[in-house]
């Protein structure tokens, strides 16, 4: 077993209203490994994008984490001061967002954003800050990097930007990247290009990654792993191949049969009833409950911990021994 | 970190409610209420402004006095200080002028007046701006040039010299002899022209972002006609912030009045709105007699300060972007 | 049988030039887009004929034409034989104004937010004076709101009480309403969750196969294509590039944009696929490549590529394939 770069246990998020506490994010846990792409997958409310902004500590009023731990290599970092959160994140931990124009910014030459980088956490001399630069351009794939060095962020195309925000994310030769719905903004081309020079990078690097994103094939072509979420809780959790194929939980199984595919053609597409609950009304039990087609009484009134099923974890009452029994 | 923005981001869409609340539960859950409620700045402008209001509606029957009556008048009474002083006599708790006129009673009609004539002036430039910029920003091309070029050209002059410049033509055209009713009406003209601008922008910059909504493209795929389509689908939601805007220029419509009034061209000594009593006060100040002009001015004041504290918050809880 | 919607050589262009007096002072001359250029199809009765493409490639552009939201430059839209253009026809023209709808991509802005759900949806029964009496009217929105899965109560609601799929299913028995034969969706169902995705999609398909409607359907997402159209056009920077029925499309693309289209779309069914992704971006529509505007990114472009725009060709506009080059 490769060793455990993050280790998520139990986290659980609350945004703080004025009509009491409400949980985005409830006990959530998952591990990545060193060189792994785990690809968290949901649709909007599902609290991917909060579980990834609680893991770098940015987590802004009124959302607090209420409970659960966040391990980095063993270490806590989820009670770290915003002082020391700071110094983890960059040098510990790249981020990589959505939309490449609001990552950069625009006032600034690319090389001087990617040298401010490497100069805030490591102690390379401006000259030596600046060869590592073009030598982090180049290896994202930027065509003559000595020269685009100089360059402001709106010179460049939306795919070369990326490029530039995965070049600022690798700087510090962090442990960990989050990845935020990375190539959702970019063109089907250049999305390919982007997930092949993550997994590139990625594996080179031995770099962990949690790729966040409500693409199912972005998930599929990039990731190892991958954790389904629904409601801020994961659903199941197992290697991509698995998941992807041979789904487990209830709520995966509709979600992979409503992904319309190019290999075969359906004369209807499987769906969901209903949507995801609004936070202020999460089912009691399981939360998939009121729209599962298997639902038996046991998933109203008692939520399901995750059980593990073949390669993959399942938080659902069918797959219970007792229950199998039955 | 719009990413991570509760409401936008990861609120998650919302299942079928059971029944459609009333519009009354919708409001008491509304954040505009609670915002309002959270404000004690707020509460205490509004209860102020509610408060100098009533006082001025309800000044018929409560005032001692009515101060445009000159028969109620009388020289013995005048120049009384207020209640407080040595000379001080009921029921003239706010003291006299030089004609024996009830302080107190003649700030509350003052109100009134001064209330309705920025109500009045606001409504008059509300509407035109509002026209003028629904039309200028639907039309676009020419006609927004024009419009948009004359409200330039306008803002270039400050509003109190075009009041000035309508009311002077105005009355050198009717001669110096006009009734008050007329007179008000002249004024109203002048501050709806002064401040029109402001709204017609606003109107017009939010036509167009409204526009190119796709609810707009529905409305002339069903073969609408652009004024239909105007008044039935974007002026119904450009008007939060035109309210803003109004709220706002209540209080500088009511400073202009006054300012016309005190630079005499306004409402005349015989039915004084704020502004002409602090002329006419001002002529008192330095001989003693400081009550003639104090509370015309500081009721003047709490007015205008009370609704731009309450523009000021509506304009923060109706667009939480702009904090 | 001759084609219910016949769109012959259309261009539209837009002025992008700077305001008059900066052009003046900064010697710079008058700046065209070609959103689309000399672009032609034929949609039969009763089929769904999509149109697929990435961003700037003039797919929207050309939806709103055929609606008559926006006026071509040249070239000619006909609906049953009546143009849509013609100014001799305006009176046939507007009796067919009802038989066309558009569905539009954000249900969050489709739709008048201050208005009530039923009022929404009987507007155009109201502005073609379809059915007359209050409480005809209000049967009829009843019986609409019931077609697309909603309840008739639901017309009681405002459009911020729905979800985003339950809207999208409002503005779609709106443009019912008035009787419409021929719906243009324009990405209806890329704002939406996956699971909600295939709900609408399943809805569209059904209400095809019920009411006999014909429909242009305009994606980026191939996969949704391939799922819900009878015949595909690609388009590539204001041009089509291939026309074809969908199965022949998806199984033999001829083009090598269409091929590297296809090829780059993640997709379930790849998991973990390594791949070498076609390199190069989208040009700025503004200042195209002369010739065949995918030129500078074709594996097969030659010299002639780069002089001459080839012509759409028994379903593809390529050189190297009627050359026989590939």
């Amino acid at each position: 077993m490769t060793e455990k770069i993050l280790s998520v246990r139990d986290l659980t998020v609350a945004f703080d209203t004025r009509r009491g506490p409400l949980t985005a994010i409830d006990r959530v846990s998952f591990d990545i490994h060193r060189g792994e792409i785990l690809g968290v997958v949901g649709e909007s409310g599902a609290g991917k994008s909060v579980t990834g902004a609680a893991v770098i500590g940015l987590i802004d009023r009124p959302g607090r984490i209420a409970g659960g731990e966040i391990l980095l290599r063993g270490e806590r970092i989820d009670n770290l001061s915003p002082e020391a959160m700071r110094r983890v994140r960059g040098r510990r931990i790249g981020m990589i967002f959505q939309d490449p124009l609001t990552s950069l910014d625009p006032l600034f030459r690319v090389g001087d954003q990617i040298v401010e980088t490497l100069r805030t956490h490591t102690d390379l001399s401006g000259r030596a800050a600046r060869t590592r630069a073009i030598d982090l351009l180049a290896e994202v794939g930027i065509p003559a990097p000595e020269r685009r060095i100089d360059g402001y962020p709106h010179e460049f195309s939306g795919g070369m930007r990326q490029r530039v925000v995965i070049a600022l994310a690798l700087a510090a030769e962090p442990e960990l990247i989050i990845a935020d719905e990375p190539t959702t903004a970019l063109d089907v081309s250049v999305q390919a290009q982007i997930i092949t020079l993550l997994k590139r990078l990625c594996r080179e690097h031995g770099t962990a990654v949690m790729l966040v994103t409500h693409d199912m094939g972005v998930i599929a072509e990039a990731a190892d792993r991958v954790a389904v979420m629904y409601a801020g809780r994961v659903a199941e959790i197992g290697p991509v191949a698995s998941v992807i194929a041979k789904p487990h939980h209830p709520y995966a199984v509709g979600l992979m049969g409503a992904i319309p595919t190019l290999s075969q053609e359906a004369a209807r597409l499987s769906q969901i009833p209903g949507s995801m609950p609004r936070l202020t009304a999460i089912p009691k039990g399981c939360a998939f409950n009121p729209r599962c087609p298997k639902v038996f009484s046991r998933c109203r009134v008692e939520r399901p911990e995750p059980i593990p099923v073949d390669a993959s974890r399942v938080a659902c009452h069918l797959y219970d021994a007792a229950e199998r029994a039955a | 970190m719009s990413g991570y923005d509760l409401d936008a981001g990861d609120a998650p869409p919302v299942p079928l409610p059971e029944a459609a609340p009333s519009r009354l539960a919708r409001w008491r859950d509304s954040d505009l209420l609670a915002s309002f409620l959270g404000s004690k700045t707020a509460m205490a402008a509004l209860i102020a402004t509610v408060l100098m209001v009533g006082l001025a509606f309800a000044s018929s029957w409560i005032a001692p006095q009515n101060p445009y009556d000159p028969a109620q008048l009388d020289l013995i009474n005048s120049n009384l200080p207020p209640i407080w002083q040595a000379d001080g006599q009921a029921p003239f708790y706010l003291g006299t002028d030089d004609q024996g006129r009830d302080v107190l009673s003649a700030v509350l009609y003052g109100l009134r007046l001064s209330l309705i004539v920025g109500v009045l002036g606001v409504l008059t430039s509300g509407v035109l701006g509002i026209a003028l910029g629904l039309i200028a920003g639907y039309a676009g091309g020419a006609l927004d040039t024009l419009i948009m070029r004359v409200a330039d050209v306008q803002l270039t002059f400050p509003a109190i010299l075009i009041a000035l410049v309508v009311d002077g033509v105005a009355r050198a055209s009717f001669g110096g002899a006009l009734d008050v009713g007329p007179l008000i009406g002249l004024i109203v003209v002048s501050i709806g022209l002064s401040f029109w601008v402001q709204y017609a922008r606003t109107v017009r910059s939010s036509v167009m972002v409204e526009k190119g909504k796709d609810y707009v493209q529905a409305a002339r795929l069903i073969g609408l006609s652009p004024p239909v389509i105007l008044v039935r689908h974007v002026l119904p939601n450009v008007t939060g912030p035109v309210f803003v805007i109004a709220t706002i220029n209540l209080a500088l419509a009511i400073i202009t009045e006054a300012t016309l009034s005190f630079l005499g061209t306004g409402l005349p000594e015989t039915m004084p709105s704020l502004g002409t009593l602090i002329r006419t006060g001002n002529r008192f100040l330095f001989s003693g007699e400081w009550w003639i002009v104090a509370f015309p001015g500081l009721a003047l004041a709490g007015l205008v300060i009370a609704i731009n504290l309450l523009g000021d918050w509506l304009r923060d809880a109706l667009n939480p972007k702009l904090q | 049988m001759s084609a219910y919607v016949e769109v012959t050589d259309l261009r539209r262009r837009f002025d992008v030039s700077k305001p008059w007096l900066n052009r003046v002072l900064e010697r710079e001359p008058r700046k065209f887009l070609t959103a689309v250029d000399r672009v032609g199809f034929e949609i039969a009765k009763g089929e769904t004929f999509a149109i697929v493409g990435e961003s700037g490639s003039g797919k929207s552009t050309v939806a709103r034409m055929v609606v008559g939201l926006l006026p071509p430059s040249a070239g000619e839209v006909r609906i049953t034989g009546i143009s849509m253009t013609d100014p001799r026809q305006a009176a046939a023209r507007r009796r067919m104004r009802s038989r066309i709808q558009m569905i539009f991509q954000d249900p969050y802005a489709s739709m008048n937010p201050r208005w009530r759900v039923g009022k929404i949806v009987a507007e155009p029964i109201r502005a073609f004076n379809l059915i007359q009496g209050e409480g005809a009217i209000r049967a009829r929105v009843a019986e609409l709101l019931g077609l697309v899965g909603l309840h008739a109560d639901d017309s009681k609601k405002y459009p911020h009480e729905f979800s985003g799929g339950q809207r999208q299913r409002v503005a779609i028995a709106r443009a019912l309403a008035s009787q419409a034969e021929f719906l243009v969706g324009d990405e209806p169902t890329s704002a939406l969750d996956v699971s909600v995705q295939a709900q609408i999609l399943n809805l569209m398909r059904d209400l095809q196969d019920r009411l006999g409607l014909t429909y242009l359907f305009i994606s980026h997402n191939l996969a949704v294509v391939r799922h819900m159209a009878t015949r595909v056009g690609v388009m590539y920077l204001g041009r089509l590039v291939e026309v074809a029925a969908a199965r022949d499309l998806f199984a033999r693309p001829r083009h090598p944009y269409t091929r590297m289209l296809l090829d780059a779309v993640p997709d379930l069914a790849h998991v973990g696929r390594a791949r070498v992704p076609v390199s190069g971006e989208i040009p700025n529509p503004i200042d195209p490549p002369p010739g065949c505007t995918f030129n500078p990114r074709c594996p097969l472009a030659n010299d002639r590529c780069r002089a001459e725009v080839p012509a759409l060709l028994d379903g593809v506009a390529c050189h190297a394939v009627q050359e026989g080059r590939a």
